[in-house]
């Protein structure tokens, strides 16, 4: 998602006027109970083994909406974004503790409430006309923002608060405040050799003002952003002990599984379920807007009682697509110009004085998230107030659309965000398909349920990334210089439900299509991109770098096959036309030298390599294969990454090897097909991944930068393809213009 | 069906849920005995996320019936990570950030744990084979396979 229309990013100064608002809310000192509804999870926020947490008894100093320091001076951050695996909970209270200048051994998190007001990432600020959410952004997190988002104002909120206590300190000690400094959550005045901890001070720094613009540290100084910290959340992902939604129980809670429509959209004819409820263990049969639900008192015999349950369905009303006959209808419309998006020049100009053009079409599949986790919502609604337990990338709007369902005003649902089992996009679905269903299910139910998915519901479950066709076409002229280039886009529209209506003023649809095109980066005169939509009834939603996988693809290969008409060396080329972009520049020469290529180079292994940049940030990927005959055998992956300050170096090159893992898998596999609308996968077997023996060797370079932070959990995927495509294309001349590349003939991986 | 208690050695302890014989082993231990530890992926023996230990043996419980284990020895994580072995693996992964959404870590580390027990300095072929039935959809696998061989090269003692 890229953020345009009424939403923009602001300036980092706004940030801070949101930091230092929120500093004003809240100075208090209390002691006790947890502040978390009853019930919900003890998020399980305690710092890594040896080192304890926080007594829950100790007095406490919350002194904004981020912070809270406790009396045995234990530090806790109360993260806004969601954690999906990215190690959120990590590198946000690195960025705060930083400026608090706390001891990072007793600094722990804590999942924020669901609020956009509070904790919305201010990269998604308003521009003007919301109201209240002017002051915040939306609280989701997408589109590699949460570093980037939040760094500006958690940076400030922490330094707010160490002005804070060093200002008591200062008038507890009664010694000028610039006699004092801080260093792991002490106030020490060296002159007396004193020493005193924040949770000491913490009730006397209670009644000081929040400073409005905190002076903010020197980045030179920084001792804790751009060390490789261990994850805070290591522990209890390591021993079982953490409660994924999956794991979430709640008393008297029902398992519930739905039917849904064989194909999407068909409304349901009828059920009969009476083999179903004579199953031990189901409890009731209900009709909802989606399907079908069966509640049960676990999940076995919920999915024992599900099989035995019969649907009837009007399919003729569904969408009965099929998968195979997309390529020729998105050629077709691919055949006509689109809506256009990027005109530099006349493309018509440059077409006509060339020398040798080449034009293609290139296609890729649909592809499904598939998290380790599959969906679920748990979800106590009584009439009159709603609790709802989700792993979710984007709880606040959760939360509303739950309360829109069930009659209730925001403030009558609790919404509490886990800790989820991968994301990659689909926990942040625009259709808000599985928090409607659950919102239904628990007004039919009125009982304390979870909705499960099975991993068969989550991979026929739509919300796919769209199929996707380009068509590229260049000029070169007689030099071999490309004077001409257009790339038109034709995508499924992402607007799939009457909700999403009300989002499309948030994220412009056509350019979120384009990504990855309109920037192409290449030095040429002319340069259109245009778009079309199409429209069908498959869900469609962003998946893990959204269109930027599948028209970086379409750019890098297309570039490689238009440097070798033009007798040049694939790198050479690239470096001939990044003239104007130094980053991208520095990106390929960093990863060309640090997998040791050079144009000419001979030593058996075959390399391509791809650039690009979006979320702030620069990736270039050298990719190395060797080929026996059809076999095809990856060696490595290098990369250099450009995401300004690295906040926490080992958590980025951890983000990239995710990236590159999770690129492998669609590059060499993925695909989603539909035949007659019914979705032809339903499970890891047929809709393969990457594993352990497939994976290569992965060797990350972060080049040293102090500018802001750019997002990195995206960054590690549109490069890979189309840089093994290239050392495929480099190995043996041939042209793979779609995806996954187990459907060509000519190669084969393990 | 035929519901009758049936015995099974649980983490140590023995444990008679009256449940349908052909009810997985996996929500035997989610449901009925509130052990969540072992996750639910595929249901088909495909990712892993299950893993437990069966007489010692890695074993995916969502296809193992729990008749299968009746008078049998399973281990969860929720003991195997108690053991020195397990303590060792654990130490590892948090020093190496192993866990991204962590998801599947119970699998991979019960996988782990046996792999270490059978072949204690494992080759990356032995990893290869003993840990390709595990899904990580974060794509964690080159940091698993460097924490195997720290373990076995004594780095986490």
């Amino acid at each position: 998602m890229k953020s345009s229309g009424p939403l923009r990013r602001r300036t980092l100064l706004r940030a801070g006027v949101i930091a230092g608002g929120g500093l004003l809310v809240a100075c208090k000192w209390s002691g006790g109970s947890s502040s978390r509804s009853s019930g919900a999870p003890a998020s399980p926020g305690n710092p890594p083994a040896a080192a304890p947490g926080p007594d829950p008894n100790a007095e406490r100093w919350t002194p904004n909406a981020f912070i809270r320091i406790s009396a045995d001076n234990f530090v806790t951050v109360i993260v806004g974004a969601a954690e999906i695996g990215q190690g959120t909970m990590t590198s946000v209270p690195m960025i705060v503790a930083e400026e608090l200048d706390a001891d990072w051994e007793r600094v722990s998190w804590e999942q924020s409430p669901a609020s956009a007001i509070t904790y919305g990432n201010p990269f998604w600020q308003a521009e003007g006309g919301l109201g209240e959410l002017d002051q915040a952004g939306l609280q989701i997190t997408a589109a590699s923002t949460t570093v980037r988002g939040y760094y500006t104002s958690q940076r400030q909120a922490g330094a707010a608060v160490r002005e804070m206590l060093l200002a008591a300190a200062a008038e507890q000690l009664g010694v000028d405040q610039n006699s004092l400094r801080t260093e792991n959550s002490h106030v020490i005045h060296s002159a007396s050799g004193t020493r005193l901890s924040y949770g000491e001070l913490a009730a006397a720094a209670a009644a000081i003002s929040p400073p409005l613009f905190p002076t903010l540290k020197d980045p030179a100084t920084f001792r804790i952003i751009g060390q490789s910290k261990r994850r805070l959340d290591a522990k209890e992902k390591t021993d079982g002990s953490l409660a994924y939604g999956f794991d979430f129980k709640i008393p008297d809670m029902l398992t519930v599984m739905v039917v849904r429509a064989p194909v999407f959209g068909a409304p349901l004819l009828d059920y009969n379920d009476s083999a179903a409820l004579a199953v031990d263990g189901v409890v009731g049969v209900y009709r909802v807007p989606s399907g079908v639900a069966i509640a049960a008192r676990d999940f076995w015999s919920a999915e024992q009682g599900r099989k035995l349950l019969t649907t009837e369905w009007l399919t003729q009303l569904g969408e009965t697509l099929s998968t195979d006959d997309l390529p020729d209808q998105f050629n077709t419309r691919n055949s006509i110009p689109g809506l256009i998006v990027r005109n530099d020049g006349l493309v018509e100009l440059g077409q006509l004085g060339a020398s040798q053009s080449l034009t293609d079409d290139y296609h890729f599949p649909y592809l499904a998230h598939a998290p380790m986790e599959p969906l679920n919502v748990t979800i106590d609604y009584t009439g009159s107030r709603c609790e709802i337990w989700c792993g979710s990338q984007w709880p606040d709007m959760d939360k509303l659309v739950a309360a829109a369902i069930l009659g209730l005003t925001p403030d009558q649902v609790v919404f509490n965000n886990l800790l989820s089992g991968g994301g990659f996009g689909r926990r942040a679905c625009l259709g808000f398909d599985y928090i409607q269903e659950a919102a239904h299910v628990a007004r039919a139910v009125g009982q304390p349920l979870k909705v499960v998915w099975t991993r068969e519901d989550d991979i026929r479950g739509g919300y796919y990334r769209p199929y996707t066709a380009c068509k590229l076409s260049a000029a070169l002229d007689s030099s071999g210089k490309i004077v001409s280039w257009t790339h038109r886009v034709a995508s499924q529209t992402l607007l799939i439900s009457p909700l999403v209506e009300a989002a499309t003023a948030l994220v412009t649809e056509e350019v979120q299509t384009a990504q990855g095109a309109i920037e192409l980066p290449y030095d040429i005169p002319n340069v259109r991109v245009d778009t079309h939509s199409i429209i069908n009834r498959v869900p469609v939603l962003w998946v893990r770098s959204v269109a930027n996988a599948t028209n970086v693809y379409a750019v890098e290969t297309f570039f490689d096959r238009l440097a070798g008409m033009a007798g040049k060396h694939p790198l050479t080329m690239r470096r001939e036309l990044l003239g104007k972009k130094p980053r991208h520049l520095a990106a390929v020469n960093a990863a060309a030298n640090a997998a040791g290529w050079q144009p000419g180079s001979d030593d058996g292994v075959h390399r391509g390599i791809a650039v690009f940049a979006s979320y702030d940030s620069v990736i270039a990927q050298v990719v190395e294969l060797t080929l026996e005959g059809k076999k095809a055998k990856l060696k490595r992956i290098v990369s250099a990454v450009d995401c300004g300050t690295a906040v926490n170096p080992d958590l980025v090159e951890a983000q990239i090897e995710s990236g590159i893992v999770f690129a492998l898998s669609t590059a060499l596999f993925g695909e989603i097909t539909l035949d007659q609308g019914v979705v032809e996968q339903s499970n890891y077997h047929d809709y393969r991944v990457l594993r352990m023996y497939q994976t290569p060797i992965i060797e990350t370079v972060i080049l040293p930068s102090s500018e802001h932070p750019g997002g990195v959990g995206e960054l590690g995927v549109p490069c890979v393809a189309p840089a093994l495509a290239n050392a495929l294309f480099a190995a043996t001349g041939e042209v793979y213009n779609s995806l996954p590349l187990s459907k060509y003939d000519n190669v084969q991986f393990d | 069906m035929a519901v009758k208690p049936i015995p099974v050695r649980v983490n140590g302890s023995v444990v008679q849920p009256l449940v349908d014989a052909e009810k997985p082993l996996l929500w035997v231990l989610r449901d009925d005995l509130d052990l969540t530890g072992s996750k639910y992926g595929c249901g088909r023996a495909q990712c892993g996320a299950c893993t437990v230990h069966v007489d010692g043996q890695p074993t995916r419980s969502c296809v193992t019936p729990i008749a299968a284990v009746a008078d049998r020895d399973v281990q969860t994580i929720e003991s195997v990570v108690e053991t020195s072995l397990g303590q060792q693996v654990q130490r590892a992964w948090v020093s190496l950030n192993v866990p991204q959404c962590g998801y599947c870590q119970s699998g991979q580390i019960m996988a782990v744990v046996a792999l270490l027990r059978a072949i204690p300095t494992p080759t990356d072929r032995d990893i290869d084979e003993a840990l390709s039935g595990n899904i990580c959809r974060c794509g964690m696998y080159p940091r698993i396979r460097k924490a195997v061989h720290e373990i076995a090269a004594g780095a986490f003692q």
